[in-house]
């Protein structure tokens, strides 16, 4: 596939700016009727092919409310939103406590089941307890079958590792992942890329956080592994930290409308990553990260003076 | 085993908190609407305590106890089994523990209700002014726990209450303990889940940045502190043969309640 100067491919990015162009003026043409949404930039991920949004929604912390009705109403709004946005990918884990039940319940009651594209993960220390836990989220979930299967923080990948290939061999999965956080285990992780088959892996990355640029993305880009990035805002600390200045000028391009977008818009646009899951309580904060993925993305240049910028601060 | 331990031992305090301060305050709240009325004789409880310890008799130790037993049952059954468990893997752990203690308090309560009265009184006059002091600072400190809420800018709902919420529920724990003579055994069994539950929420709330986060970990302290000086206290003022028959505690009494008695272990200790 052919890639635009910053590495995204081309077809994408042509994609994302016809649609960011068309938009004003459909909405000048027919006043009365909402304005159409552009859409959310597709990425593709390499071992399949398919298309997934290039946002996707974390659930750590924010959906681990338990039955709490009130804050259940909360996740689902969140969860509407998400996916009247055009989001897909909704990742969790069993270590997440009730997150699990809560995107059952919103999924069921959206009538979503059809369209989420579910990242899952196995997190038992012990290669014999996995499926019983994978079925376990499965039913959870409400889903005849999970996306995806990620072996969470590299947590017994050795005996996770054969059983969900044997799964997605069998039909049970669709794709196997691992996962890491925070700049851990990197070096076992790279490891794990060169040598074994993956479809996807998952790790921290963001404007201040950018170790994984060193060996990890390239490697993944090399496999031709799908990754998936979480924390892109270390948690909402960093954009604690950046709000206290303004945004520079000459992102004016990109049209963000906060350091919340410039930050994804940073994160999605290294050519190696596939979707970020930002997670989030706040619908607002919902619409604001999947407009990250519409519109232009910073070039490789572009890119390098963000990260110089933020550096500075 | 050296995996989960390497895995685990990479996570900082914060990293390790599954839900946020909002979900957490939320837990009181739906606690204190399934208790209803009872939240005030909830509310009430470190009334009853902190009046146990300042009258200072065994009967009313005992039934002190008896509060505290039935406090921490009821904060092992809905706070931490039915609310706290769905949010965090460990409550479980914790309900049994909690629902353990309320046994064991329940056990002692019983005991010292049913001993000879001048056991019972020897007991409990064992105490010195200072652990009376402590004990009581104890059970204000959990009586005016509630209190939290407002001042941090919660909703009165989400009022944390003694015998509904684990902090003061463990205050009034350690407040009774503190003025108790009871034997190393005994005191231990009684004390684990409190002094366990003050150290594990100094860290929750510390994690979520809670102002309070150090008052349980140093009410903790305190009483060890008091427990280590009572028995440090024990050899140098046991001098005569008659009192170390007696039990070489009793001579730490101090004030009004000091007794001599010519019988021991009638008491569960």
């Amino acid at each position: 596939m052919k890639r635009s100067a910053s590495g995204i491919p081309r077809r994408d990015l042509l994609a994302a700016g016809a649609a960011a162009l068309a938009w004003p003026a459909s909405a000048a043409a027919a006043a009365p009727s909402p304005a159409p949404i552009p859409a959310v930039l597709q990425r593709r991920i390499p071992s399949t092919g398919e298309g997934i949004p290039a946002v996707g929604l974390g659930t750590w912390i924010t959906f681990n409310v338990g039955r709490d009705p009130v804050l259940r109403d909360g996740a689902l709004a969140v969860m509407r939103a998400f996916f009247d946005g055009g989001g897909s990918v909704v990742d969790s884990s069993p270590m997440y406590g009730s997150s699990q039940e809560v995107v059952g319940h919103g999924l069921a009651t959206l009538g979503r089941v059809g369209t989420v594209f579910a990242a899952e993960k196995v997190w038992t220390g012990a290669g014999r307890g996995g499926p019983a836990q994978i079925e376990a989220t499965r039913r959870l979930w409400g889903l005849p079958k999970l996306d995806l299967i990620q072996i969470h923080n590299l947590l017994a990948w050795e005996e996770h590792l054969p059983t969900l290939q044997a799964m997605k061999a069998e039909g049970r999965l669709r794709l196997v992942g691992m996962t890491t956080s925070h700049g851990r285990r990197h070096s076992e992780l790279e490891r794990v890329l060169q040598a074994e088959r993956i479809d996807t892996v998952q790790l921290t990355y963001n404007l201040l956080d950018r170790e994984a640029e060193q060996r990890l993305l390239p490697l993944a880009q090399e496999r031709g592994i799908a990754v998936i990035v979480n924390r892109p805002f270390q948690e909402g600390a960093l954009l604690r930290t950046l709000a206290r200045h303004p945004l520079p000028a000459f992102v004016a391009e990109l049209g963000c409308d906060g350091w919340a977008q410039l930050a994804l818009k940073f994160v999605l646009s290294h050519p190696a990553v596939t979707c970020a899951i930002p997670a989030t309580t706040q619908v607002g904060h919902v619409r604001q990260n999947l407009g990250a993925a519409r519109g232009p993305l910073p070039d490789a240049a572009l890119r390098r003076r963000i990260a110089a910028h933020v550096a500075a601060l | 085993m050296a995996e989960w331990w390497q895995t685990l031992s990479s996570y900082r305090l914060h990293d390790l908190l599954m839900f946020s301060p909002r979900v957490h305050a939320r837990l009181f709240e739906l606690v204190n609407a399934q208790a209803g009325p009872l939240v005030w004789i909830a509310a009430a409880l470190p009334l009853g305590v902190g009046l146990a310890v300042h009258r200072g008799s065994a009967r009313a130790h005992a039934g002190a106890a008896l509060l505290v037993s039935l406090a921490l049952a009821l904060v092992a059954e809905w706070h931490l089994r039915r609310t706290l468990a769905e949010i965090l893997w460990i409550a479980p752990a914790w309900a049994f523990a909690f629902a353990a203690a309320s046994l064991a308090w329940l056990a002692w309560a019983v005991m010292a209700w049913r001993a000879p009265v001048g056991a019972a009184q020897r007991t409990a006059g064992r105490s010195t002014s200072s652990a009376r002091a402590l004990a009581l600072l104890l059970a204000c400190l959990a009586l005016v726990w509630p209190l939290l809420a407002p001042l941090q800018g919660r909703p009165w709902l989400q009022a944390e209450v003694a015998g509904l919420a684990p902090e003061p529920t463990v205050l009034l724990a350690l407040s009774l303990l503190t003025v108790l003579g009871l034997r190393e055994a005994v005191w231990w069994l009684l004390a684990l889940a409190p002094l366990a539950w003050c150290l594990f929420a100094g860290l929750m709330l510390q994690a979520l940045q809670a102002p309070q986060a150090a008052l349980p970990p140093l009410a903790a302290m305190a009483v060890m502190a008091a427990r280590a000086m009572s028995l440090l206290k024990r050899p140098a003022m046991a001098p005569s043969a008659s009192s170390r028959r007696v039990d070489s505690s009793c001579a730490a009494a101090d004030g009004p309640h000091q007794r001599a008695v010519t019988s021991d272990n009638e008491l569960p200790r």
